[in-house]
Order: structure tokens, then sequence, then C-alpha cells
């Protein structure tokens, strides 16, 4: 509500008042409500977003971006999307970065590819930048990473063959191509590289020369796209390069992505639980890892939010039923929390109190951290990608 | 895609029986690995040109409780990886479009078992493509579906490429060979 | 492959033309299981009869031998990440998987007496993925050069797809 709308209110209240004397003085006469005040049609503009808001990237059915007060419960607004689209927030929360597709005829005529360019405030389109391709494909974060100081774009394009697509935010154009043979995904990675997965089981890392060309360096194959992969929605620390990944069978891979990529060396998170690491021979029933983004880092702290659930292998998308709180330091889990609802999207705030979201089947729950208390359960939340605006993706 | 989980009725199962029988239910607490009794008969599965090992594939907790006899409900047999609307609940069938859209040239392909033959086959999930989405009879099955960086083996994917319009409207699955 | 060690030493038994001899025999069951894997690792994009026009795919079909015509488009076919990395440790059905490729979906396109690749080269050949360069480049340069030296072979190759 503008200045205006409450100094009127001011100005009814005060003739309310006035009213209520009059009434005193003319006995019988019931009371008569103030006449309501005129108003006008105004637009809210987003706050400056805190650490404490949650973004629901709902990128197929109801699309939209939904961002949350998590403190709240409130929605504050929704970023436009075409379906099957990624959202990205400017790290100085100037602009939101949509890289999205459409067609000029709806659902035929020719396929326009483009990043638009919103406002982060009022969410109007600043500009669009068209793009050469990209994938479409469902509930992924690291399709769009945009560099620690908001430089570059990378787009993850597959149309089949893979590469990575490098967009210069500051000039509004796309800079190039890089393939990344036999990788996948774009997480962005300090002011001037990209993390991908490779099928092989390494890392790639595209870094870009000062004309925005990239070259790829890998690590040694470490684990098996085939047989134990890792999940497409990891945990990045954008600015660090750091980045915690999850296979499978629950094997959490403490990466460093800030120079030459190298192999990390796993740990259980069923071992840190004091159980047996899980098997993926068929017939065995452990606890494992599941759902669409099953695990959150709270990097300040290092501690890990996974989504766990009982199940045979090949169970990789099955919804938590637990919620397992690990401590990545001492590889131990601190709590095994049972949940009330299943999950297939945990995220967690970067903030010294920290929030953690769960979103399934479009509601989302709001719960401290800390003490795994439910604070608000919002329901028609949308479905899909949660991300929080701090360091880590 | 809506993630409508449908390994089923054995999934399940093993879920009440984690829950309720009390030692079981332990073990399931504590997490140790434990071992599900097949309730169905493992099935043969024939390898024996090749000599390569399909037979891990009949063991999944989707193979040993595929059905032969409803291919509009997600434990038809040859789902066994599919992501996505039926086309058999869109008005198409298990390699047939629905009016008004187009096979996409390109798809990904998964191996499943017949539980009829006890053979492993080659289905090609192959989106039929160019009409907004069916959203009828969604099923997320995941036998050896791994990530997009691996897309040869992706269901998320949209399996559009090749074709006049991208929109995905629902999924066949298409016998394509027999995995020797 | 001992299997196909054994065949060969039979077929050898057997009077045959020369000239009648596809670039590639193998035992029957071999034929079947690299034409499985064929299907299972690379038909999905590629297309189950080795074409998936119009999409963005290289043409196998009627087209892929021509790579042989080069000794660098012959590695090619080995070093691409997909081909190198592919799920199948034993390099001699890998290289029955490529033979299949190049010989039975590359139709009449090797060209004449182009040897078949066996699981020694191909172990060597999976080692150095193309895994740091430009694909797209990468065949450009190869389909060039193969185009110079086998005047023969199509326009058409140079082409990414259909």
């Amino acid at each position: 509500m503008g200045g205006i709308g409450r100094m009127r209110q001011r100005i009814s209240v005060i003739a309310a008042l006035l009213s209520a004397a009059g009434v005193q003085a003319q006995a019988q006469t019931p009371p008569r409500p103030p006449e309501l005040p005129v108003e006008e049609s105004d637009v809210a503009a987003l706050p400056v977003l805190g650490p404490r808001v949650v973004m629901v990237n709902t990128n197929w059915g109801s699309t939209g971006a939904r961002l949350f007060d998590g403190d709240t419960g409130k929605m504050l607004g929704l970023i436009h999307e075409a379906q099957l689209s990624n959202v990205a927030l400017d790290p100085a929360g100037r602009y939101f970065y949509v890289a999205e597709s459409i067609w000029t005829k709806g659902n035929r005529g020719t396929r326009q590819d483009m990043l638009t360019v919103r406002d982060a405030r009022t969410l109007k389109v600043v500009r669009e930048i068209a793009l050469p391709g990209r994938l479409l494909v469902g509930t992924r974060k690291h399709d769009l990473g945009i560099s620690a100081d908001g430089r570059y774009a990378y787009v993850y394009d597959f149309d089949p063959a893979s590469s990575i697509i490098v967009v210069d935010l500051v000039r509004s154009r796309v800079l190039g191509r890089t393939e990344v043979p036999g990788c996948g995904l774009s997480a962005a990675i300090g002011a001037a590289a990209s993390l991908s997965l490779c099928a092989d089981g390494a890392l790639a890392v595209t870094t870009l020369d000062a004309r925005g060309r990239g070259s790829v360096s890998r690590s040694e194959s470490f684990f098996s796209a085939e047989n134990d992969p890792i999940f497409d929605n990891f945990a990045v620390d954008t600015a660090s390069g750091a980045a915690m990944m999850l296979s499978y069978t629950g094997l959490v891979y403490p990466v460093d992505a800030s120079g030459e990529p190298k192999a990390p060396t796993p740990w259980s998170v069923q071992e840190a639980a004091g159980l047996p690491r899980a098997s993926t021979a068929p017939l065995a029933v452990n606890w494992l890892p599941g759902g669409r983004q099953p695990m959150a880092w709270h990097k300040p702290s290092g501690r890990l939010f996974v989504l766990m659930h009982m199940g045979e292998y090949w169970s990789q998308k099955e919804p938590g039923t637990e919620l397992w709180v690990i401590d990545s330091a001492t590889r131990r889990v601190l709590t095994r929390k049972k949940l009330k609802h299943k999950a297939s999207f945990v995220e967690v705030s970067q903030d010294a109190q920290p929030l953690l979201f769960l979103n399934e089947e479009e509601t989302l729950w709001v719960l401290d951290a800390a003490t795994l208390e439910q604070k608000h359960e919002i329901a028609n939340a949308g479905g899909g990608t949660l991300t929080t605006f701090g360091p880590v993706r | 895609m809506p993630d409508h989980s449908s390994d089923a009725r054995f999934e399940r199962l093993l879920r009440r029986l984690a829950g309720h029988s009390s030692r079981r239910g332990i073990l399931a607490r504590l997490g140790a690995t434990i071992v599900a009794a097949p309730v169905f008969p493992l099935l043969p599965v024939s390898h024996a040109q090749s000599g390569k090992d399909r037979s891990v594939r009949g063991k999944t907790g989707f193979a040993r409780t595929a059905q032969t006899k409803d291919d509009t409900q997600c434990d038809y047999w040859r789902y066994c990886a599919i992501d996505g609307s039926l086309c058999t609940c869109c008005g198409g069938g298990v390699h047939t479009c629905p009016p008004g859209t187009e096979p996409s040239p390109t798809s990904w392909v998964g191996t499943c078992i017949n539980p009829d033959d006890g053979r492993a086959y080659l289905i090609a999930y192959r989106d039929c493509c160019g009409s907004s989405a069916c959203n009828r009879c969604n099923c997320d099955n995941t036998d050896r579906a791994t990530e997009i960086y691996r897309p040869s083996t992706n269901n998320d994917i949209i399996w559009c490429f090749g074709v006049s319009s991208m929109e995905y409207h629902c999924s066949t699955a298409v016998v394509v060979g027999t995995a020797e | 492959m001992r299997q196909g060690a054994a065949w060969f030493a039979l077929a050898a038994a057997v009077p045959l033309s020369a000239a009648a001899l596809p670039s590639w025999e193998a035992p029957p069951a071999v034929q079947a299981a690299a034409r499985s894997d064929y299907i299972e690792h690379c038909g999905g994009c590629h297309g189950v009869a080795g074409s998936s026009a119009p999409a963005r795919v290289p043409e196998l079909r009627g087209r892929v031998g021509w790579f042989l015509c080069t000794t660098e488009g012959r590695d090619y076919l080995i070093r691409l990440p997909n081909v190198a990395h592919a799920p199948i440790d034993d390099p001699e059905a890998l290289a029955a998987l490529v033979n299949y490729v190049v010989f039975r979906l590359g139709g009449e396109s090797a060209p004449a007496g182009a040897r078949a690749f066996d699981g020694a080269e191909v172990a060597v050949l999976r080692r150095s993925p193309i895994v740091r360069a430009s694909l797209l480049r990468e065949r450009a340069r190869l389909v060039a050069d193969i185009r110079r030296r086998c005047p023969a072979a199509p326009a058409s190759l140079a082409d990414y797809s259909g």
C-alpha cells in the first residue's frame, strides 16, 4: 500500500472516531460504518531477496518460478518462464536470468531459444539474448550457471552433441560454444569456469580465456555413470568451486573444482550412520538416497541434508521417507528424522540459523534446519527444483 | 514431469514388511542390508548365445512384479524405465503415436524382461511429439535409467530431436530387438 | 576372441570367393551380439538402422564406411567418446559393434579391401578418446581429408546429418 493509501486510512480512522462521538449524542440511531476509501490498482515490487527466500522452479505443468519468504511462508511473486526453463539469479541480485525455449506459433513454427533477463525487483523484461539452442529437460539445476561475478552465463546444450553456450551478460551476447564431448551440465565455478560430469565417470572443467573461449580439462574417471551415477542435482559453491555430490548408492563425493579437476575420495552416508554401504545387487534392500534433488549442503556448518528411502537399487527417484542430517567433517549422521510427508526435493538456506525446504507434489514445507520443527506447510507452491539465494546453488 | 513412481506392488510390500513385522521392522529401522525373498519365481533369462548375463535385469523389483496383460498400467513389462504419459492412454498404442502427433526419430533404449518368455528385450522409449502434454497414465520407472550427462540412458530428456515440433505429448515403448 | 578364432579356422576350410566376402565376417552369435549392443548403446540417437534424419545426428547408413578411407578417419570411429567410453569392457565385443556399424549399417560405403577392426586395435585407440577438442571441427577436418583422398566419397558426408 502506498503513502496516499496510508494517509487515507488514517483520515478514515479519525473520521470513525468523530462519528462514534456523534452516536453518543444522537442516542437511538444505529452506528453506520464509515465509507471505504477509494482504491487504485498498483503493482508490488519484490524485496531485496535475502538468504531465507526460496525459489520453487516448476518447469512442467503450471510453469513459473515461485518465490516464498521462508520466515513468513508467504509467496512473494512468480518469475514467468516457458516450459522446461532454467531460472537463475544474478549473484549481485540485480536480475533473474531465464533460459527458455518457445515457438513462434505456440507449439510449432520457428523455435526461439533465449536468455530472458528480468529485473530482480519488478520482474520486467530488461532484455533478451538469443541463444543458438539449449537442452529441453525437466528438474535440472545445473543446465544454467551464472559466474560468481555475474559476467557469464553457461547454458548447457545437447542437440544431441554436448556443448556449453557461453553468454557475456555484460555485453548481452553469445560468445560461442565449447563442446564437452561425452560430458553434460554447466554449473558455474568461480569467475570464468564451468563444471560438468562425464559419462566415463570423470569431472570436466571448461575454463574461459580472456576472449571467452573455453578449453576443457578433465579428472581421472572416479565413478560409474552406468552402475552408480552421481545425481545431476548436486550442491556447488560457485565462488570457491567446492561441491558436494551424491551417488545413487549414497556415496558422497566432496569435489574441489577450483583448479585442475581432481578425482575426489568418496564416503558412504550409510557408514556415516553406522550401517553397511548400500548394495547395487538385486534383491538387496538398503537405505538409499532418492528423489530429484536429494541432498542439500549448508556450507557454513558443513551439514548435509539427505532424502533417504528404503528400497532396492534402481529406485533413485523414490522420494525420501527420512531426512538424514550429516556432519560432512566428521562423516557422522547426527539425526535421522522420519518425515511426515515424503519429499523429492530438499534445499537449505546458507545463513547462520538456516531454514530447510522440502517439496513434493506441489507442497512446500519450511523447517528449522537445526530442530527440524516444521514452520510452514505451503499448499499449491508448485513442484520442482529448489534454490536459495546464497552462494550455494 | 510429475513423480508417479509405479514400481509398485513389491516395493509397497517391502515397505509394509519393513513397517509392520517386528523383526524386519527393526532391521529396516537400523537400515541393515536385508535381502528380499522373491515372491515370484525368478524368471529364466535367455542369454545363451553371447554368454552375457542379463539375469540381473530379471531380478529388479520392477521385473519381478511386471505383468503382460494391460499396457495402460505402469507395471506393464516393457515400461521398466519409462518416464511420462503412456501413449496407450492417449489414443495411441505401445508403438503407435496418438493422432496429431509424430514419433521422434531419436529415443533412448532400455532393456526390459518379458515375463512370458523370459527374454530381455531392447525397448526404445520413443516420445510422440507435437501436441500438448497428454498427462494421463503418468509413469516414472527407473530400471537402469541414469543422469543427463549419460544421455543414452536418461528418461527426463525430451526425446523429440528431429521432429517438427518438440512439444512432448506421450511416450511409447517399442520393441527394437532382443538383448543378446 | 577365442570363439571368433575358432570360427575363422572353420571358415578357412570352406572355399569361398574372396571377392564375394564382405570385409567383416563373424559367427552369427557375434554378429547378433554386435547388433544388439549397437541398438542398446547407439541406436537411440543414431536410429536402429543407422539413420535418424532429420535429427542432427550423423547418418551412419550407407555412409560411415568412408571414414575407413584414412587412418585418422578410422581411428576417429573408436576415439569418439561415446564409443571409447561405451560400457562394453571387452575390446573384441566393442570391435564387433564398430564392425557392425561400418560393414553392415555402412553398407557399401567402406572402401574396397578395408580391414575390419580387431580387439587389439580398439583396446589401444579407446585409451585416447577425443575429449578436449571440438568433435564437430574434428569431423569436418577429417571429412575434408577423406574427400580429397577418396574422391568418390559423397558430398553429403560433410553434412552433420540427413
